[in-house]
Parts: structure tokens; C-alpha cells; sequence
């Protein structure tokens, strides 16, 4: 699909999950976030 | 020998008494003077002795006996004379009698002694000593059997006295040694189970019993529970599982704390409800011997059950109650060690999560070894209930230190995340005002928190009362004494005596403090190159507080000492950094301070104030 590298965030609290989102995407790679670990899995 | 005759020429008269009684009649030919003073100086003799005479012919009938021989079985002459001497002699010993008469008669012996009864009249029975003589015959008189019977009843009685009082000095030191092995198994024994298995066992062999039981008392159902048994099946132990009345033994052992003994359960009409029970069972007869503590607190009851009616005897029952004895502390020392075990496992859980609690928790189960049990018992629940205060406390830090991280985590990041946006010059209004949005929720959520937590401290139960300092350290001290011990640490007490009383909740104070000095004894534990020295110090400043110091000369703080007081500092790698913030915050609720210094030359020196108490105001 594409070769650009992305970051896996998996945290249960939404502020913490959000906020390191946030902060990962200001260094311009691609983030998606999960709530846990099972739900990454999927 | 015989009749007291002492030479043989006199005794070889003796073949005349057999005339005796046909010499009835008073005309004796009076030619022969001499000879009939003789015989009427033997009759006066054979009438007024003491002792019985009789003579018999050789088949054995009677035919001669005196007064002393009638009285003595009760009998008249002519009665006696239908008899021989086998009939009146009691069937056991006619044997042991007809053996020594055949030796006499085939020659071998000229007379014999037996100790033997005679059947007395009214059946009752007499023990004499009788000497049995065989006497020639003479011209005109056939050879008869001579015998002299001494009455030994008294003495027999006394022998008899004698040698049941042997066997219940054998009974006695066998219940003994049984008592001292008993008590010497024991002392081998160390699981109270077995231990309180092997009472009903020694009980049933002491009195010979049959079945027994121990029942302990549970004063929550304020019933008996069996709690060791021997020999019954599972229908009794369902039937008396609960005993709660007194229509049985044990159930009036418990009511009236004495021992009660129901000799047969078929006549005692309070004893009907049981009796298919009891029958079932095979018991007639039960004693219940209830088990009393030192302090005379009832504990339960030791029964044992008899195959037949039976009272036991009172040797037996005063050894029970010694076994009883045993039992009881048995089980005392079990309720004991029962409460003992159950204030550790709370002890455990709590040392699992917070390891500094371990030591000073481990001062309490000493205590338990020099105090009373429920004096121990008490304490140890007191000390268990600070334990959970200071866990709370614990507990509440760990809490804390992730409900505030986790948003402060956010607010880093999101912060962060601008800064870069910032640098990069990636100015979109509606994501920095997203994240700022967002960092100002978390902030607001990191401080509701703490406004929890203080809402949750108010809230704790404070107690202010007049305290002396002094004493509270003296109980922490006590707590700490076997760390103190243990970790080969000097203490000095230095107390000013008398301290101002300060107002304030000593739980707190106590936590305190020992939070303080447990810091003190972690901080001295490494240091072995100088002495462990833990001071303690009380006095009053010229400006109405009481001031406190705890000092040690230990490892000391390795960074600048203002951070040690806040939340989450900390230098040991098990510790929560909460507990001197704490501290500070309990002393400054009671409005004093909390700081700390360095020690010179080696270690750290804590030290709080309170303000005196009013009304203590020098």
C-alpha cells in the first residue's frame, strides 16, 4: 500500500493516546492509535 | 500347742473331751475325784474360750463344738450337729480344705493350719484361721479330727483394705505415668489438631472409657462444636454437631461450667431426646468435664461414654480434670495462633505491595510472645488497624502517582507537540487550539485529583486530644524495638521530662514518628565502619512548641535535603517517596513544622514542632 513508515500507539488512557499522537504527527510520520492492545491486533 | 496346753502328757487328754457332752448329767461317779476335777476344769476351759472348738468324726459330722464356735456361725448345737464340717465351710475353700484333711489322714501330717470362710447360719460369711488336728483312738473311742477356729474376719477386713488401697496406689501411679507420657507426646507434637486428637485418647484409656470427644465453644452461636472425637460415626457427630441446650452431658457442662456425669441415659429422664442416639452410638453412661482457661473463660467441654452405666471413679475424674486442663490450653493456644495467622495474612498482603511495612509489622508478632493472649489479641487487631491506616496511605500515594501522571503525561506531550509545531512554523489555528483545548482539560483533570485526595485527608477522622509527646514515642519505640535489635542499632533516648502536652490525634503522631525513625533505622543498616546511633530527642523552645528530633548516623542524604520533603522523592528503589510528605503534611495539620537536616558529622536529623497545647502555655 505504502512504504512510509508508521507508529503504532497503543495506550488506554485517550488523553495519553491522543497527546502522543499529536506529538509523533508533528514530526511528520503517520500515526494510528489504539486503545489496546487486542484492538491493534484486529 | 493346742488349747494352750503346754506339755504332751496333758494334751494326750485331750481324746476325753470327745465325752464331753454325754458327761452332761452332774452325777459323776464320785470315786474317782481327781479325775473328775480334771474334766470339769477342761469344760470350764472348752465353754469360756474365745476361740472355737469343734470336733468332728472321721466322716466329718460334727459332733462337739463349744459356745464360741455356735456364736460365731450362728448356729445351735443340735442344728450344727446335722453337718459335717464340709457342708458349713464356704465352697470355694473346700477344695483347698479336703487337700490338707487327705495329707493328714494318709499320714503325712500330724495337724494343718488354713485360713478359710465359713458359711455362717444367715449365709453371710466368717474368715477363721483353724488348726486341724487327727486325733487317735482311744479304748472306747474312735479316732476324730480336732480343730480350734479362730476368728479372723477383722483382720481379713483389714488385709482386704490393705490390698484394695494397692490397687489404687497402682491405679494411681499408673494414671500418673500414663499422665507424664501423655504430657511428654505433647511436647513432640506441634500441630494442634493432633495434639487436641490426643486428649480424647488418653482420657478413654484413663477411665477405661469407651468412646470420647473434645467440643469447643463457639460463643458467636454460643453452642458446642465437636472439634476431636474417637470411636463415633457420622450420624452422632450430625446429631450433636450444635449443642445449644442442656438436655445433653455436654450441654449441661456448659450451662452449669462444672462437670456432669449421667451415669445411665436410659433412667436420666433429661437425657430421653438422645437416647436412640446414644443407643446407636452404644454408649450407656457419660461423663462432660468442661475445659475452663487459666483465666477461667470456658472453652468447650471433654466428654467421654461408657458401654454400660458407670460413674467413674474419683481418681479418674481428678486426672480428667488435668487432662482437661491440657485441653484447654490446647485450644487457647489454637485461637491464639488461629488470630496470630490471621493478622499475618493481612500482614502479607499488605507487605506484597508496600515492602517497608515488613519490619516494622515483624515487632508486632514479637509482642505476641511475652503478653497475655487476649491482651496480644487486641494489640495485635490495634496494630493491624494503624497497618491499614498506613497502607490507605500507601495505597493512596500509589493511586495518586498514576491518576497525575497520566494527564500530566498528556500536557507534556500535547505541550511538546506545540513547541515543535511552533519551531516548525506550522501555524494551523484550529489544531493548536485543539491541543491547547486539550491540554487545558488534562491540567484541570491533574488538579482535580489532588482536589480529591485532599477532600479524602480532611476527611479522615481526626482526634485531637492532649498528648504527651513522650509517650508516643515511647510506644513507637516500643514497635521499633526488635528492628532496632535486630539491626544491632544503639538508641538513645533523650526526653525532657516533663513535656508541655501538645493537642493532637496520636495515630497521626504515631505514624509519624514512625515513619521517621524507620527512616533512621534504613538509613543506619549499611553503615558499619562507625557506631548505629538513633536518637530521640523531646524539649520545649521558648516559643511554646514541643520540638522533636530524630537523628541517626547514617548514610545521610546524597542530594540537597529541600526535595526529601516532597511527594514522590525518594532514594530508596522500594519506596514511594510519600511517606516524609506525608509526615509533613499530618505536622503541619496540626499546625507545626516538619523539616529535616544534616547530621554532623555522618546522617540526617529530623525534627517537627507542635504548638503546645492550650492551656499547657508556660
Amino acid at each position: 500500500v505504502s512504504s512510509a513508515p508508521v507508529v503504532f500507539v497503543i495506550d488506554d488512557d485517550p488523553s495519553v493516546r491522543s497527546s502522543l499522537k499529536f506529538l509523533i504527527s508533528t514530526v511528520g510520520l503517520l500515526v494510528e492509535s489504539f486503545e489496546s492492545a487486542e484492538s491493534f491486533l484486529q | 500347742v493346742k488349747l494352750g496346753s503346754p506339755d504332751k502328757s496333758e494334751k494326750q487328754k485331750m481324746p476325753d473331751l470327745q465325752s464331753i457332752p454325754n458327761i452332761s448329767d452332774l452325777d459323776v461317779p464320785a470315786e474317782n475325784r481327781a479325775r473328775r476335777q480334771t474334766d470339769q476344769r477342761w469344760r470350764a476351759a472348752f465353754e469360756n474360750s474365745g476361740v472355737g472348738i469343734i470336733m468332728a468324726d472321721l466322716a466329718g459330722h460334727l459332733f462337739v463344738a463349744n459356745t464360741a464356735f455356735l456364736n460365731m456361725l450362728g448356729y445351735t448345737e443340735s442344728e450344727l450337729y446335722q453337718f459335717t464340717f464340709v457342708d458349713i465351710t464356704y465352697e470355694e475353700d473346700r477344695t483347698r480344705n479336703l487337700k490338707l484333711v487327705r495329707k493328714l489322714v494318709e499320714g503325712k501330717r500330724r495337724h494343718f493350719q488354713i485360713e478359710k470362710r465359713y458359711r455362717r447360719k444367715d449365709g453371710s460369711l466368717v474368715w477363721a484361721r483353724t488348726n486341724v488336728a487327727l486325733v487317735p483312738g482311744t479304748e472306747g473311742a474312735e479316732p476324730s479330727w480336732f480343730a480350734i477356729v479362730e476368728d479372723i474376719t477383722d483382720r481379713k477386713r483389714a488385709e482386704e483394705e490393705l490390698l484394695t488401697l494397692k490397687d489404687e496406689l497402682t491405679a494411681e501411679l499408673t494414671a500418673m505415668s500414663r499422665l507424664h507420657e501423655f504430657t511428654i507426646r505433647l511436647l513432640s507434637i506441634n500441630d494442634f489438631q493432633t495434639l487436641l486428637e490426643e486428649v480424647p485418647d488418653a482420657t478413654i484409656a484413663l477411665q477405661r472409657a469407651d468412646l470420647g470427644n473434645i467440643q469447643m465453644y463457639n460463643a458467636e452461636a454460643q453452642a458446642l462444636e465437636i472439634i476431636a472425637q474417637r470411636g463415633f460415626q457420622k450420624d452422632f457427630l450430625e446429631h450433636f454437631r450444635n449443642v445449644d441446650d442442656e438436655s445433653s452431658a455436654c450441654g449441661r457442662a456448659m450451662k452449669l461450667q462444672k462437670r456432669v456425669i449421667v451415669e445411665d441415659v436410659e433412667t436420666d429422664t433429661a437425657y430421653a431426646p438422645h437416647r436412640d442416639i446414644a443407643a446407636s452410638a452404644g454408649f450407656r453412661a457419660v461423663q462432660s468435664t468442661p475445659l475452663l482457661s487459666r483465666g477461667g473463660e470456658f472453652l468447650g467441654v471433654l466428654s467421654t461414654h461408657f458401654r454400660r452405666p458407670h460413674r467413674p471413679p474419683l481418681r479418674d475424674l481428678r486426672f480428667t480434670d488435668l487432662y482437661a486442663a491440657h485441653a484447654a490450653e490446647i485450644i487457647e493456644q489454637k485461637r491464639l495462633e488461629a488470630a496470630r495467622r490471621h493478622v499475618e495474612d493481612q500482614y502479607r498482603t499488605v507487605v506484597e505491595e508496600k515492602g517497608r511495612i515488613i519490619k516494622w509489622f515483624g515487632s508486632v508478632v514479637d509482642l505476641h510472645e511475652c503478653k497475655g493472649a487476649q491482651q496480644t489479641l487486641q494489640m495485635m487487631q490495634t496494630e493491624l488497624a494503624r497497618v491499614s491506616r498506613v497502607t490507605t496511605m500507601g495505597e493512596l500515594a500509589a493511586s495518586i502517582a498514576h491518576e497525575i501522571n497520566q494527564p500530566l503525561a498528556a500536557v507534556t506531550n500535547n505541550a511538546n507537540g506545540c513547541l515543535r509545531l511552533l519551531a516548525d512554523r506550522n501555524l494551523e489555528p484550529d489544531v493548536l487550539r485543539r491541543v491547547l483545548e486539550e491540554i487545558v482539560t488534562d491540567s484541570t483533570r491533574a488538579s482535580e485529583v489532588v482536589a480529591r485526595i485532599r477532600a479524602f485527608i480532611r476527611k479522615a477522622p481526626v482526634e485531637r486530644k492532649e498528648l504527651d509527646l513522650n509517650e508516643v514515642i515511647d510506644q513507637v519505640l516500643a514497635l521499633t524495638s526488635r528492628e532496632l535489635y535486630v539491626n544491632r542499632l544503639r538508641l538513645e533516648r533523650r526526653l525532657t521530662e516533663p513535656l508541655p502536652l501538645v493537642l493532637g490525634d496520636r495515630v497521626q503522631l504515631q505514624q509519624v514518628l514512625l515513619n521517621l525513625i524507620m527512616n533512621s533505622i534504613e538509613a543506619l543498616s549499611p553503615v558499619s565502619d562507625r557506631p548505629r546511633l538513633l536518637v530521640v530527642e523531646s524539649c520545649a523552645d521558648e516559643s511554646n512548641n514541643v520540638v522533636i528530633m530524630v537523628s541517626d548516623s547514617g548514610t545521610g542524604l546524597p542530594l540537597g535535603t529541600s526535595s526529601i520533603l516532597t511527594p514522590f522523592f525518594t532514594t530508596k528503589t522500594n519506596g514511594m517517596g510519600m511517606g516524609l510528605s506525608i509526615s509533613r503534611s499530618l505536622i503541619e495539620g496540626h499546625g507545626g513544622h516538619l523539616w529535616a537536616a544534616p547530621n554532623s558529622p555522618h546522617g540526617t536529623v529530623f525534627s517537627f514542632t507542635l504548638p503546645v497545647a492550650p492551656g499547657n502555655l508556660s
